[in-house]
């Protein structure tokens, strides 16, 4: 039996939708319609002027056959094994350090933070001229400690992977340090002080209460780890274009190369649902993984 | 009694241990501001020497000068459009989202759940999936090389806002808004008087992150804009690197980054509160 | 049931919505008139401070012609502010498909086969026909890559091709401190040019004679880039990238020769910035504030060079040959006027693009020494004429005679993304981790590959 609605309740139904309406027709105009827009630009070529034409599995097939595509996927990656291990554990670290206390506790948080809030594009020159191979600060440190043979940073395929994961990182511990400072505070201080009448040692304490108590805020950050390498874009475009031979190209660059400097919309589009994809699944995966590993 | 002060000593040296290594790690994360900085008022041409030195006593506001001089005052244009299309964002986003989240959070309707559940699901699509459809779609109409796209989606969805600011609206108490009821007040009253009021620290938080957001979003301006007079920071910092302009382009560099970096960092020293609690609340949700 | 018709109408709403918005916006589909009933055509143009001057006033002289000859339209300019050709490239493709912004413009030759071949350019046979039936360009000017099918897309306005700067004053200063091993000035004789061996020698003795006196200086900065692969490599008695039967040439021996000398420079001697040096400042940079003594590099840097170098005397050469056999050839770049296919007024662009390359508006862009060598005939020696008024008196005839040996790049739809995976792969071969001849290779093999449509 459907009930009848009342007066009120009709009239709530109208308010909710007028309420949402600005961003239902976003949502709409600026997302769902670009999404379905991007399927079929998979499917087709198109020169911007006339309609466009539908051309099959041409562009996943160029896409798919495309070393340099499977070579930015790879790197995304290294980027993973690289960035989001040190980004957790420097974050984690410096948070369970600082929870106690300390003398400057306003410096440190505002020095952690400071590089997630400034314009990546400003900082990653700052970060070019540090890794200058010829008069950069980092060799001229290393020269000091008598390194023979100082590294061109930027012009090596292995080291400039790590250079850009460097700066990767240090944009981001400051956020997740505070995500992790937080998840310290909701740890109930009965634990701890249980743990020193029993006489456990700082390390014993942090692996069976400080680690297990944070898996779930953990598990956020990791998933949100992901996604931020999946989408870098900047500091590499400003970094090193990608090179050299490709060794830190991203597939977000792949994306922007083809959509932007090779009117190329089809394969463009390809690659960027080939991201969706990625992230799609990964997510699912730390999801299902979720459910083993968290201490609830 | 021993004991107690051999404890008491362990615990002084634990302080000043961790505070050293503490210290360091923030000096690190510090000092390529500090190097930009620096750089920024050294002469220009020690730079292009290859100078490397932490401290330096040759100083000079040359390369300030030249940024302030370069296309005759380009720079406060830059300031001017990036602050307008900053701020407009951040007024438009604020206000649509948090009246969509208010509706999601606290009115009865047919179909909230499943939209509710969509917008959610669409928080993790990648940006570059959208990007290339806006793109056309706004070169279509007309929109490039205006400051519309990217004012105008940033306001009219912002998924990731109604998600936070539905968390905090959910947590108000409904009696609240009963009493608010019998006071004769409709939902515009309820919304107006009672939620923007109480949620005003996750506001500020947001407000924050999607200025901050705007003022730094160089890839959408340097596929939207192309007019000299839109310029903006990221795109003039950008420029400098390409301009040919002889020597001393590293001071000039550095120069600019300073003044793109300086406003953002003020506005962020001033409200760290506000940005620590929106992070912190993000993480817990 | 309910719900779901419910959930059907709110997104049949929308989708009004943003169809009806779309088409609002996009009904301004107006020619542009001014006060006086003439058709506004917009010309886009790249932003270049240097440069800008010299476009407004050939426009400004092409819109004297339009009035005079009381044609209806007029031209007014767009200066898109971007860094590179690629980025004009993507503004002008957006404002084509917006139907605003310019309707016709400039842009480098390297962006030509892929504009023909996206069908963005409009057929612009009949002012070529046009200019050539009245005598005042030759047929011969008109080949190239803007031809496809026997139509014709992009005008050619004026070349620019490379030469070789030299700082008289870094030499003079050597050669005072070293009277027993002097250096030559590079010869300026494109039948006679200097050596690669001659020149490695120089850059070698300048490079090692600066090193540690505190102002260290590089002999020579050239790019080994793939746009000059070709040059290089005809100077060796080799061919332009292609053969005559459309082969790729280039892992033959004259390019396994010019790399070899570049590795020589770059990695042996360290006589030439490298790409981590030139990221500091680049080398044009640097030549102009006297950190190198010899720059290969296009005559569009005669501007920058007479106007910042105070402090040094400046010669121009003809580019290195590997023997005195072989003629010295120049990579030479031809700058083209377009008009967009989807133009609402296709005729009055054509009018325009006619005033433009007049004798009047090529005038007023080479007295400024700006769009390069004049393609235009009865306007080139206005344009040298116009060397001898500046700090490069008497090269004019270097920079003249080096028209006759052109060498064109060959540029292709597919050139981009193979310069692109070269230049990728330049930095193992400068770091040692390649020998020339696999970069070479290397090269070869991607060529390849691009004409294949393998990539």
């Amino acid at each position: 039996m459907r009930r009848r609605l009342t007066k009120k309740e009709k009239r709530e139904n109208v308010i909710g939708y007028v309420f949402i309406a600005p961003q239902l027709v976003g949502f709409v105009l600026f997302v769902a319609f670009p999404l379905v827009f991007s399927l079929v630009l998979c499917f087709s070529e198109w020169n911007m002027i006339d309609m466009p034409e539908l051309v099959g599995f041409a562009n996943f097939s160029a896409v798919f056959h495309d070393r340099i595509f499977w070579k930015s996927i790879g790197n995304t990656f290294i980027y993973i094994a690289i960035v989001v291990p040190l980004t957790l554990l420097s974050s984690l670290t410096l948070a369970i350090l600082t929870n106690r206390k300390l003398p400057f506790m306003k410096f440190y948080r505002a020095a952690f933070f400071l590089p997630m809030v400034t314009s990546t594009v400003a900082i990653a020159m700052v970060w070019t001229f540090i890794y200058q191979a010829d008069g950069g600060i980092l060799n001229s440190v290393l020269a000091v400690f008598g390194v023979k043979n100082l590294p061109n940073w930027l012009q090596d395929t292995v080291l400039a992977r790590f250079a850009v994961s460097v700066v990767s990182i240090w944009l981001k511990v400051g956020y997740y340090y505070i995500i992790f400072d937080a998840g310290l505070k909701n740890i109930p201080t009965e634990l701890y002080e249980a743990a020193d009448i029993d006489g456990a040692s700082p390390w014993r304490k942090v692996r069976r209460i400080t680690v297990p108590m944070l898996s779930s805020v953990t598990f956020f950050v990791t998933v949100m780890l992901f996604i931020d390498i999946f989408n870098m874009f900047n500091e590499v475009f400003i970094m090193t274009a990608g090179g050299p031979d490709y060794s830190t190209y991203t597939l977000s660059m792949y994306i922007y190369f083809y959509a932007f400097k090779e009117f190329d919309m089809g394969r463009a589009a390809v690659a960027s649902w080939v991201l969706f994809a990625l992230v799609g699944i990964v997510t699912v995966v730390q999801f299902k993984l979720k459910k083993k590993v968290v201490f609830e | 009694m021993k004991k107690l002060r051999r404890a008491t000593k362990r615990k002084i040296i634990e302080t000043v241990v961790i505070t050293v290594i503490v210290m360091i790690c923030a000096l690190l994360c510090i000092f390529p501001f500090y190097w930009m900085i620096l750089n920024s008022i050294k002469n220009p041409d020690l730079i292009n020497q290859g100078s490397a030195d932490v401290f330096t006593t040759d100083l000079t506001w040359d390369s300030y000068k030249a940024v302030f001089a370069y296309g005759d005052g380009l720079l406060w244009r830059a300031y001017l459009n990036s602050f307008l299309i900053a701020a407009l964002s951040t007024a438009g986003t604020l206000f649509t989202s948090s009246l969509a989240a208010f509706a999601f959070a606290k009115i009865r309707f047919k179909g909230s759940k499943p939209i509710y559940g969509l917008f959610i699901a669409t928080l993790m699509i990648p940006g570059q999936v959208t990007m290339l459809p806006l793109f056309m779609m706004f070169a279509k109409i007309g929109w490039t090389n205006s400051f519309l796209p990217l004012i105008v989606p940033g306001v009219m969805i912002n998924t990731y806002g109604v998600f936070m600011l539905r968390s905090f609206i959910v947590s108000i108490p409904n009696g609240l808004l009963e009493a608010a009821e019998i006071d004769g007040c409709g939902w515009f009253g309820k919304y107006f008087k009672i939620i923007l009021r109480l949620i005003k620290p996750a506001l500020v938080t947001l407000g924050l992150f999607t200025f901050i957001g705007s003022w730094n979003n160089y890839m959408g301006h340097l596929i939207y804009l192309s007019d000299e007079r839109l310029t903006t920071i990221p795109l003039l910092i950008a420029g400098l690197k390409e301009t040919h302009m002889t020597g001393a382009n590293w001071g000039r560099i550095m120069a600019a980054s300073t003044l793109s970096i300086v406003p953002i960092a003020i506005v962020y020293l001033a409200c760290q509160k506000y940005f620590v609690q929106g992070i912190a609340t993000t993480g817990m949700k | 049931m309910k719900r779901t018709v419910k959930r059907l109408c709110a997104g049949a709403l929308a989708a009004v919505l943003a169809t009806g918005a779309i088409s609002l916006t996009a009904c301004g589909d107006k020619t542009e008139t001014d006060a006086e009933g003439n058709v506004i055509v917009t010309m886009s143009l790249m932003n270049s401070t240097n440069e800008n001057p010299g476009w407004l006033a050939m426009i400004d002289a092409a819109n004297e012609v339009l009035k005079r000859d009381g044609e209806k339209v007029r031209i007014e300019a767009e200066i898109i502010k971007t860094d590179s050709w690629d980025q004009y490239y993507t503004k002008v493709t957006s404002n084509m498909l917006g139907k605003i912004g310019g309707t016709i413009g400039r842009i480098a030759e390297s962006h030509i086969p892929a504009m023909v071949d996206k069908r963005q350019l409009a057929d612009l046979t009949d002012v070529r026909d046009a200019l050539v039936a009245t005598g005042e360009y030759d047929e011969t000017a008109f080949d190239g890559v803007a031809e496809k099918d026997g139509a014709y897309f992009g005008l050619p306005t004026g070349t620019q091709h490379m030469v070789m700067y030299y700082n008289k004053t870094i030499f003079d200063e050597y050669n005072a401190a070293n009277p027993t091993a002097v250096i030559e000035y590079p010869s300026g004789d494109w039948n006679n040019a200097s050596t690669f061996a001659e020149i490695l020698d120089a850059s070698k003795k300048i490079t090692d004679y600066y090193t540690g006196k505190g102002n260290k200086k590089f002999g020579l900065s050239a790019g080994p880039f793939l746009a000059y692969a070709g040059m290089y490599a005809k100077n060796s008695g080799g061919v332009n990238i292609f053969d005559d039967n459309g082969e790729c040439k280039i892992d033959t021996q004259p390019f396994y020769d010019v790399y070899d000398w570049f590795t020589q420079m770059l990695v042996v001697d360290k006589s030439m910035p490298n790409t981590s040096d030139t990221q500091t400042l680049d080398a044009a940079a640097r030549f102009l504030g006297g950190n190198i003594a010899m720059l290969i590099d296009g005559v569009w840097q005669m501007h920058d060079v007479c106007k910042y170098t105070e402090s040094y005397e400046i010669g121009i050469a003809a580019i290195p040959v590997s023997d005195k056999k072989y003629a010295s050839y120049t990579t030479t770049f031809t700058d083209r006027f377009w008009a967009a296919r989807n133009s609402r007024h296709p005729e009055e662009d054509k009018i325009a693009l006619k005033a433009l390359m007049s004798k009047e508006a090529i005038t007023a862009l080479g007295a400024k020494q700006i769009g390069g060598i004049p393609i235009r005939p009865d306007c080139r020696d206005n344009y040298f004429e116009s060397i001898e008024g500046t700090k490069l008196a008497g090269y004019a005839d270097v920079v003249k005679s080096g028209i006759t040996n052109k060498a064109n790049v060959p540029y292709t739809t597919y050139y981009n993304i193979v310069d692109q995976q070269i230049n990728q792969k330049m930095a193992l071969w400068i770091n040692g981790t390649m020998s020339a001849k696999e970069f070479v290779d290397f090269m070869a093999t991607t060529m390849r590959s691009g004409m294949e449509g393998k990539l």
